[in-house]
């Protein structure tokens, strides 16, 4: 395993390197362009299957194992940005949103072949990590890819497109449950957990469109904002996430919690209708909310675990 | 928005034949990998890790579909007169309904997993109308594999309605699409069948879909689909880009790169040939040359094809995938072949790694050690566990020891080890076979299985429960070692132990129907017939098809005294598993008790057939010879379950009993 491990480690490096001489810079951009929030709120989950599986198996963790099964699903995540972006040149452009592509001026061939790199890595990372996992990692990529290219493009088509990031949200979690479950990880992952990720994504997501809302018009993707106008849109959108947030004591089973969770979503919801919307705060609140879940879940895992 | 400007959409895209391809393949590793998660019987990618889960998933399946698409996109084709491209497209997204069936079929067995079966042969043609018929559940059929064809069928009729507007076509359209996914279903089995439609029997039809030079099933069934996707690709090439089957089919610069594989093919069956003669008597080692050539014919079109071309995408696509299916190290040669061709100015370097491919094609891995012969060693090593797997398959375990034993004193490996083990084991030598199998220092996940039924024979039920525990700490196959430790708790009576394991069993996502199935054998074993018939029925309720679930309500009907109904479950339950050799023993006992002893005395040497090694069959066998009055086979019998189990007290009761 140590052996085999140091092979996505050099391939990673070896394309940073051979990129980096391709394209000075290129690195640098993509760090800078990589959305290390939603990056951030993939690996959460991930986290969380974890948690489960070493909970529920009372096994420790393999903290390289972990290690890389992060590492398998930044790139994977970073792959489906490069496929995002890649399709969504246009749309940006109007949407003057920065992305890789751009705002700065990395050329497309490029940037394919950084998204080609990003592909191979994250199956490299899965792949030491063993055949299943590899499995769901690719089920994880084929996602995104049908999310984000024609002639699928499902990003399309509301409410799918937003069920569908919550899906890649629960398979991410399924994948670090999986380090501990080799069998029929999807079949035996706790239902409790997956409303907990699934549910609370789906109706908390919409934010995301609102900054590519002039983009998404002219190019024709249907989202909250595009199908309900502007302004509705806004306090649809709003009322989704306190309701998100209103939800987890409900499906955790834990009405105390609503005392953090009530003013957490009202926060969100105040944020979420402030002009000029600046989704960073969104994001902060979220974390707010996933460390405190952190916590009651470690002092009492039984909230989320079966019995 | 109209179906006719609905379509136009979708013909409108713009996308390269690199993106529509990478599509349709997610959309079937999607299905083949949500199909192995919530199949019932398996696990995650489908079989204990092996390169056969490998080649299923990414390698058989997507042959299969790309096939059946293929061949549709044909019948549309052919029947609106449309450009190919623009029907390939639309064809491209009604695929995406093959999603559904893992998704429907999960529904169905209220998530708990299902069991898949699939199409055997041609003579099931006749069966036809029962997949039509949504009043019954189908034994060749899952639920969502009905309602995934049947979507398609629609989706056929309907796009060739709106293109035509002619009833006529549509429905020829349906009955076309129909035979095309029918005869996709048994088209392998029907070709392994070959040999013994025309009388020869001297390889079953496993060992022909198995032992092919190719060695895993799954290898085997990819050739046919290959040979069937380059078939319909040249016809609808030749009426979409009727230049491109000239460039592949062109002997003028073809014709030695073919010569030197036919050469390289020659070369290694007259090595191979001393020691493994099979390979003339399977029709799929033919198919396989075929589709070598072929593989060879369209990866040198792809050297000779501009870069960059739509032309050269195609053919790298299909040189790959086909490569693949040939083996990885057929894979390397002709990679290194295209590379020369491609790359240097001295083509005619390029032969010989074509030559080696063709090589590669019989010794595979150990080609490296074969080409040149002077490792003679490693040439039988080869071609004797070739020849052994291969009476192995066969059921020849007498022939299959000699080859395998053969091999072992030329190389200590332990997959020949196993394989002597397992061959004693079949053979009724359990002590052997368990020492044998015992001395594998890390055993597979097979091995494991092999030396727990032995023990679990052997009545020594703590040691397999043993065995099993040891798996399960080097997490191998956790979820299925529970179950087994649950099973053997069940049949001893041990209910704390049981329950343990079963939930256990449960933590790792095993199918709710198998544990309401252990816990009816545990209730059934204590006596209990009422709790035992309400779990099997809940069994039946998460599965119509749980065997074990049919088979125990067979017995308690029987206990009852209801013969015609225990009759009826064990007759639906073999309709399921037709080899599963308790279920002959159990019928047979049933014919036994209404004393219709030829039908008994033919179930029990049914039962013996499947599985040597069964203690009761033999037992049961005994007692029709002594109701004959043949007191001597009845004696053979008995010695013969004593063999098995020496600890089986029935049969030393009843040799006393002769005996006194």
């Amino acid at each position: 395993m140590i052996l085999y491990s140091i092979i996505p480690i050099i391939v990673t490096i070896i394309s940073a390197v051979v990129m980096e001489k391709k394209e000075p810079g290129i690195v640098k951009n993509w760090t800078s362009g990589s959305r290390p929030f939603i990056a951030l709120h993939y690996l959460f989950p991930t986290y969380f299957g974890i948690f489960l599986g070493t909970h529920m198996f009372q096994s420790p963790i393999n903290y390289l194992d972990a290690f890389f099964l992060i590492c398998a699903i930044f790139f994977s995540f970073q792959t489906s940005v490069v496929t995002n972006d890649i399709n969504d040149i246009k749309a940006d452009r109007i949407s003057e949103k920065t992305s890789l592509l751009n705002s700065k001026s990395s050329a497309i061939k490029h940037i394919q072949e950084l998204g080609v790199c990003f592909f191979l890595i994250s199956l490299l990372f899965a792949f030491v990590l063993g055949y299943r996992i590899l499995l769901i990692v690719l089920l994880g990529h084929i996602l995104h890819f049908t999310y984000s290219s024609p002639p699928f493009r499902l990003k399309r088509f509301f409410p799918v497109s937003i069920f569908m990031l919550a899906l890649g949200a629960l398979l991410a979690a399924i994948a670090g449950y999986a380090l501990f479950e080799p069998s029929k990880p999807f079949l035996s992952f706790p239902v409790k957990a997956s409303l907990l990720i699934t549910i609370p994504l789906f109706l908390g997501l919409n934010f995301r469109d609102l900054a590519d809302y002039s983009g998404d018009k002219k190019t024709k993707v249907a989202t909250l904002f595009t199908l309900c106008g502007l302004n509705t849109g806004r306090y649809i959108n709003a009322f989704a996430i306190l309701l998100s947030y209103i939800l987890i004591p409900l499906i955790v089973q834990m009405p105390l919690f609503f005392i953090a969770a009530i003013p957490l979503g009202l926060t969100s919801f105040y944020f979420c209708l402030k002009q000029p919307f600046q989704e960073n705060y969104i994001f902060y609140i979220y974390f707010v909310l996933i460390g405190l879940l952190a916590i009651i879940f470690n002092i009492n895992p039984g909230l989320i675990i079966p019995k | 928005m109209n179906a006719h400007h609905f379509i136009k959409k979708i013909e409108d895209q713009k996308f390269s034949f690199l993106i529509g391809f990478l599509t349709f393949f997610a959309i079937i590793l999607c299905r083949n990998i949500l199909e192995s998660v919530f199949e019932g019987t398996q696990i995650l990618g489908f079989s204990p890790i092996n390169s056969h889960s490998f080649y299923m998933i990414f390698v058989h399946f997507p042959l299969f579909y790309i096939s059946i698409f293929l061949w549709i996109l044909f019948v549309f084709m052919s029947l609106t007169r449309e450009n190919w491209i623009k029907v390939s497209k639309t064809l491209l997204m009604g695929m995406a309904v093959i999603i559904v069936t893992p998704i429907i079929d999960i529904i169905v067995s209220k998530g708990s997993g299902y069991t898949l079966t699939y199409l055997k042969g041609f003579e099931e043609f006749t069966e036809i109308h029962k997949f039509f018929d949504f009043t019954r559940d189908l034994i060749q059929a899952s639920w969502g594999q009905r309602i995934e064809i049947l979507l398609i069928l629609i989706g056929g009729f309907t796009y060739v309605l709106i293109k035509t507007k002619n009833y006529l076509k549509s429905v020829i359209a349906l009955i076309l699409i129909y035979l095309v996914i029918f005869l996709h279903g048994v088209l392998p089995n029907t070709i392994a069948k070959i040999p013994s439609y025309f009388g020869a029997h001297t390889l079953s039809f496993k060992t022909i879909i198995t032992n092919g030079i190719l060695a895993i099933d799954s290898q085997n069934y990819a050739v046919i689909f290959s040979l069937s996707i380059i078939l319909i690709g040249f016809f609808i090439l030749r009426k979409g880009k009727k230049e491109l089957t000239k460039k592949i089919f062109n002997f003028r610069f073809s014709g030695l790169v073919i010569l030197s594989l036919c050469l390289g093919i020659i070369y290694g069956i007259l090595l191979i040939s001393p020691y493994y003669t099979f390979i003339f008597y399977n029709p799929i080692s033919y198919l396989i040359f075929l589709l070598a050539l072929l593989t060879c014919f369209i990866v040198n079109a792809a050297a000779l094809s501009n870069r960059a071309s739509v032309d050269l995408h195609i053919l790298t696509v299909a040189g790959i995938l086909f490569a693949v299916v040939l083996g990885p190290v057929f894979l390397i040669f002709i990679t290194i072949f295209f590379l020369i061709k491609k790359l240097s100015h001295l083509k005619w370097l390029a032969l010989i790694p074509c030559f080696c491919a063709g090589f590669a094609l019989i010794f595979q891995e150990a080609v490296f050690k074969t080409i040149i012969p002077i490792d003679k060693k490693a040439i039988e090593i080869k071609g004797r566990k070739l020849a052994g797997w291969c009476y192995f398959l066969n059921t020849d375990y007498e022939q299959a020891m000699d080859e395998y034993t053969g091999t072992y004193s030329l190389c200590r490996d332990d997959e020949i080890l196993k394989r002597i083990g397992q061959c004693h084991l079949n053979l009724g030598d359990l002590n052997k076979g368990i020492e044998l199998l015992e001395e594998i220092p890390e055993p597979d996940y097979e091995t494991i299985l092999s030396l727990g039924q032995a023990y679990t024979q052997k009545g020594k039920h703590t040691r397999t429960i043993e065995v099993y525990e040891k798996a399960i700490k080097r997490n191998v196959e956790p979820a299925e070692f529970f179950i087994k430790i649950a099973q053997i708790a069940s049949r001893e009576g041990l209910e704390k132990e049981m329950s343990q394991a079963l939930e256990k069993s449960l933590l790792y996502g095993n199918s709710k129907y198998k544990i309401f199935q252990i816990k009816g054998d545990f209730y059934l074993g204590k006596g209990d017939k009422k709790k035992a018939l309400k779990m099997y029925t809940k069994a039946l309720h998460y599965n119509s098809r749980a065997v074990k679930a049919l088979a125990g309500l067979g017995l308690i009907y029987h206990q009852q005294g209801n013969i015609k109904s225990a009759e009826e479950q064990f007759l639906k339950a073999l309709n399921i598993e037709p080899n599963n050799d308790a279920l002959y023993n159990n019928l047979g006992a049933l014919y036994f008790i209404t004393k219709e002893y030829e039908k008994a005395e033919q179930l029990f040497k049914k039962s013996i057939k499947k599985n040597p090694n069964q203690t009761e069959a033999f037992y049961n066998l005994g007692l029709i010879y002594e109701k004959k009055g043949r007191i001597e086979h009845a004696l053979a019998m008995y010695h013969k379950a004593l063999k098995v189990n020496p600890s089986y007290a029935p049969a030393q009761r009843r040799i006393e009993g002769i005996k006194k």
